[in-house]
């Protein structure tokens, strides 16, 4: 149920609660553990990065999620949440065992999920589909001298000569020396994250953001699908057998 | 029988044993240390809150009514070891240096008390690493004209007096991370009284009080809480003192001005831990030789806390005092005197 | 200051009277195998027991490690999985470098909020399980895995819910739920190797480290995350260990505390707090210890750390503080070539000072 409370002489409404976003985020069930009522005693903000530079407050996350205000957990859904550095400092030191981090990651899912997140996502595209197509976050190849411009004109020198220097450094470990991905996961591998993403519903949630990744990560998985599955059959085979 | 076996000389050890001796029991008062007056004389309280009054006026004549019976034999430096038999026929063990021996009481008060809570465990304030990073206890033996440094706050790294003090409140107690989510009882008001004092007798050492609550609910507390900002002019700030650094041999502090929605930095010279109550290690040890229930922070636990307050969970052992829980000296005499008469009616 | 490992290892023993707040998942993790819930990768051939909270012991496993990388290290620090691979070849150490090994995906996970705790959670099982299928202990290469394994094993231990929904997907890839007796990051197992990796160095390299300044920096998820597991309590102490043991003196600085400023997110696309936060830290470092290197045991704070220094010259900062990892320092004491073998060539921030100052020649 939505209550509203009201200035008590101009009658003006003053928040609400119990709106959309807030039962969304109060389904989760990490939010027993996250929060356990606030003492407001600010050990979080005093070590939060964020709040050090930002409008963000740990503290607030966790008495908007008490008093359960709409308009301030939407503004937080829209933009500030992606303040957070997720350090967990705040959790760390909770004297109460609170942690808006984990508050703030629940926040996230939500927001992706619920359309939000477009603006906050704009820089990941490349990450994604990395991840859903590599089986890792990240690769050398990435780190294009233009997109990483704090990161001096020796990163462009080391950027042009990671080849021959990777074959230096992994020689005699084999899947180490390669550039479009962190190591060479296996395609069987791959298909398994791809599976797993797909069974847990996180493939779906992918496609409120990137709807074309979800595309090629489907056209991937069914080139490869007849002889990914018969060694997954193998697989189940095997370990029915080890239960017995 | 008329025995009674009193375990712990502080406060609450003593005005039982008093009490118990003048309406004729005898009484065996065992106590670990070579003096009386357990925590109070441990660190060498100088005043008591609200009324500024010095400790001496209230410990002293405590224990010389207990030291002047002839109804109490009083044995320092001694412990128990053992317990067999029942009410109201109690054998109990009492070891001293000399060895050990055995005798029978018809009835046990265990008043073994707390001990400070060591702020080691609260890393991020630095205490023990730090040296000017003390404790509320330490500050009693230091504005003390009785203690190391005949009365005055000189620091510990340098000796000088400091300029600029912070107290911070609530350090190990309403903590869930160090497993003690309850209030200390005292913290508040004997910060109050140690910011008085200092600036009493430093006029210009500026104090800052951190705190999430000041619990100012005993005799008079509140208006001492209105006399250290009206009249001395104690700074309080909301927000709880969250991290403290060193940086050029200078403290500094982190904290949120909880009210201001604002993180702040404060560099001074000194830094105050209003360390809470923890059951010590005598109120633990007692709990198992006894075989009487504690509750989960290591407390004794009362046989009802409403009806039976200071009865134990067996019969013929009765509790009382700080070993219960926090509590302020003022009380501990009351619960003395309290266990006192419960003991005589059961003996009747 | 400098300090010794054994001032700052304070929280370990809880003290007075505080049963109420131990909580050991390991007598959690027992229960539910023997109801047959779950399975425990226990821990194979010899281990070292060391003291985490409240006086737990821990098992370090001292043989037989499944490598798990790091996408961060592989991709922008590689002489660090080398150095990783480097001080186990040298001490007769068995390790398995395993193509089949995911992302844990919890870098991606904190910064963008795709995902979820039930993906999150069978990308961890399928993980302990490649290990298990091995016969391999689970080791940890990158400090946001090993918050993530962590928060999965205590979101998994604690949640049937959870655990139902990733075990389901589990079957569906003729995998099962084994989760690991320990969840161990590579530096404690440094740590817990230091007197044999000293015992094994070689003298030349020792005279050259000896001596020199060093300050220490762990990544958040390394301590905070779940902060009731790792070597040391709650401050943790296996970097300045394992340094102080090879001979680095060992500094603090007011700010060890404090993020590095990676943030997940904002090293890509909110650059000026990375940028903020960096120059806090540093100024920190310069102004009250100017140490020789920066040691590191995280993957994003190596990266933040190294990479980052170069843009403190537009406020007017020249920040040259080569950024170590603990293994690639032991990989040196053990006589790596700082190049071929501990990769230090990748490095943004200069390396060659410090290398000249240790005397060791790199071309």
């Amino acid at each position: 149920m939505s209550e509203e409370v009201k200035n008590p002489i101009t009658e003006k409404i003053e928040s609400t609660k119990g709106g959309h976003f807030y039962k969304e985020i109060m389904k989760d069930f990490r939010i027993k553990e996250s929060l356990h009522g606030c003492l407001n005693c600010g050990t979080c903000v005093a070590n939060c990065p964020a709040a050090a530079f930002y409008d963000y407050s740990p503290r607030e996350v966790c008495q908007m999620m008490i008093e359960g205000d709409e308009e301030t957990i939407e503004e937080y859904m829209k933009s500030k949440i992606w303040n957070c550095a997720q350090c967990f400092s705040c959790k760390y030191r909770c004297p109460k065992e609170n942690s808006a981090a984990d508050i703030v990651m629940t926040m996230r899912e939500i927001a992706v999920r619920e359309g939000l997140a477009a603006e906050a996502l704009a820089g990941y595209t490349r990450i994604a589909k990395l991840v859903l197509t590599r089986g890792n976050q990240l690769a050398p190849d990435m780190l294009s001298p233009d997109a990483f411009p704090d990161w001096g004109p020796r990163m462009i020198e080391l950027s042009s000569k990671k080849m021959e220097m990777r074959e230096e450094l992994f020689k005699g470990f084999p899947g180490m020396n390669v550039v479009d991905r962190a190591w060479a996961a296996e395609d069987f591998t791959i298909y398994e994250m791809q599976r797993i993403w797909e069974e847990s519903g996180a493939l779906e949630k992918v496609g409120t953001v990137f709807p074309f990744l979800v595309d090629i990560v489907q056209d991937d998985m069914e080139d490869k699908k007849e002889e990914m599955e018969a060694k997954i059959e193998a697989k189940k085979a095997k370990l029915a057998a080890a239960g017995k | 029988m008329k025995t009674v076996l009193v375990i712990g000389g502080g406060v609450t050890g003593l005005k039982a044993s008093h009490e118990l001796a003048e309406m004729g029991y005898n009484v065996s008062l065992v106590e670990k240390q070579d003096y009386l007056g357990g925590q109070v004389a441990k660190h060498k309280y100088y005043k008591l809150a609200p009324d500024m009054r010095l400790v001496s006026e209230v410990l002293d004549p405590v224990i010389k009514n207990v030291e002047s019976n002839s109804n109490i034999k009083v044995h320092k430096h001694s412990t128990i070891t053992a317990l067999s038999g029942n009410a109201p026929e109690f054998k109990v063990k009492i070891k001293n240096s000399k060895g050990e021996s055995e005798e029978t009481f018809g009835a046990i008060v265990v008043a073994t008390g707390f001990e400070h809570f060591d702020p080691t465990v609260k890393q991020e304030y630095g205490y023990s690493r730090f040296k000017d990073v003390v404790t509320n206890a330490e500050v009693e033996e230091l504005l003390n004209p009785n203690g190391p440094t005949k009365g005055e706050l000189k620091r510990p790294s340098d000796g000088k007096i400091p300029k600029k003090v912070a107290i911070f409140q609530c350090v190990g107690s309403r903590d869930k991370q160090v497993g003690n989510p309850y209030c200390c009882r005292v913290g508040c008001v004997v910060s109050t009284k140690q910011a008085i004092e200092i600036k009493e007798k430093y006029p210009d050492t500026e104090v800052y009080v951190y705190y999430m609550d000041m619990r100012m609910f005993g005799r008079g507390w509140e208006e001492l809480y209105g006399k250290a900002m009206e009249e001395y002019e104690v700074i309080f700030t909301r927000g709880r003192g969250a991290e403290v650094t060193l940086k050029n041999q200078q403290l500094s502090l982190r904290a949120e001005e909880t009210i201001m929605d604002r993180p702040i930095q404060h560099s001074v010279d000194m830094i105050i831990l209003a360390a809470g109550q923890a059951p010590g290690d005598g109120t633990i040890e007692a709990a198992k030789i006894l075989g009487i229930k504690q509750n989960e922070y290591g407390y004794l636990a009362p046989k009802d806390d409403f009806l039976s307050p200071n009865e134990s969970s067996k019969a013929g052992i009765f509790i009382a005092g700080a070993d219960k829980g926090p509590l302020d000296v003022e009380n501990c005499i009351v619960e003395g005197a309290a266990v006192a008469a419960k003991v005589a009616s059961s003996l009747k | 200051m400098s300090y010794e490992i054994n001032d700052v290892k304070t929280a370990i023993n809880h003290g007075k009277g505080m049963s109420y707040h131990v909580h050991d998942i390991r007598a959690e993790m027992k229960r539910l195998e023997e109801e047959g819930e779950i399975k425990i990768g226990h821990i194979i051939g010899p281990y070292k027991e060391e003291e985490v909270m409240y006086g737990i012991k821990k098992k370090i496993p001292l043989d037989m490690h499944y490598q798990h990388k790091s996408c961060g290290q592989c991709a922008n620090l590689p002489g660090v999985p080398r150095s990783n691979f480097f001080y186990r070849d040298k001490l007769g150490i068995k390790y398995y470098n395993d193509m089949q090994q995911t992302s844990c995906t919890a870098w991606n996970y904190h910064a963008s909020g795709l995902g979820n705790l039930v993906q999150l959670g069978a990308v961890a099982a399928r993980n302990w399980h490649r290990a298990y299928e091995e016969g391999y202990n689970f080791t940890i290469h990158c400090v946001t895995s090993f918050g993530n394994y962590l928060e999965m094993r205590h979101l998994l231990v604690g949640n049937k819910e959870l655990r139902d929904e990733v075990k389901k997907i589990l079957a569906k890839l003729g995998r099962e739920l084994v989760i690991p007796e320990e969840i161990v990051h590579d530096s404690e197992i440094a740590y817990a190797l230091r007197d044999k990796i000293l015992a094994n160095a070689d003298p030349k390299r020792l005279e050259g480290i000896k001596g020199l300044v060093g300050v220490e920096h762990y990544g958040c998820h390394f301590f905070k995350q779940v902060s009731d597991d790792i070597i040391g309590g709650k401050r943790p102490i296996v970097v300045g260990g394992l340094a102080s043991t090879l001979g680095v003196q060992m500094e603090e600085y007011s700010k060890w505390f404090m993020c590095c400023g990676f943030g997940f997110r904002h090293i890509l696309v909110n650059r000026e707090f990375t940028r903020s936060a960096q120059n806090i830290k540093l100024k920190a470092i310069k102004e009250e210890v100017n140490p020789d290197m920066i040691l590191v045991n995280c993957t994003g704070c190596g990266t933040t750390f190294d990479k980052t220094q170069w843009i403190q010259k537009a406020v007017g900062e020249d920040y040259h503080y080569p950024v170590i990892f603990y293994s690639q320092l032991a990989a040196l004491a053990l006589g790596a070539h700082p190049f071929k073998e501990a990769g230090l060539n990748f490095h943004v921030t200069p390396v060659e000072p410090l290398l000249d100052k240790m005397g060791i020649s790199y071309n």
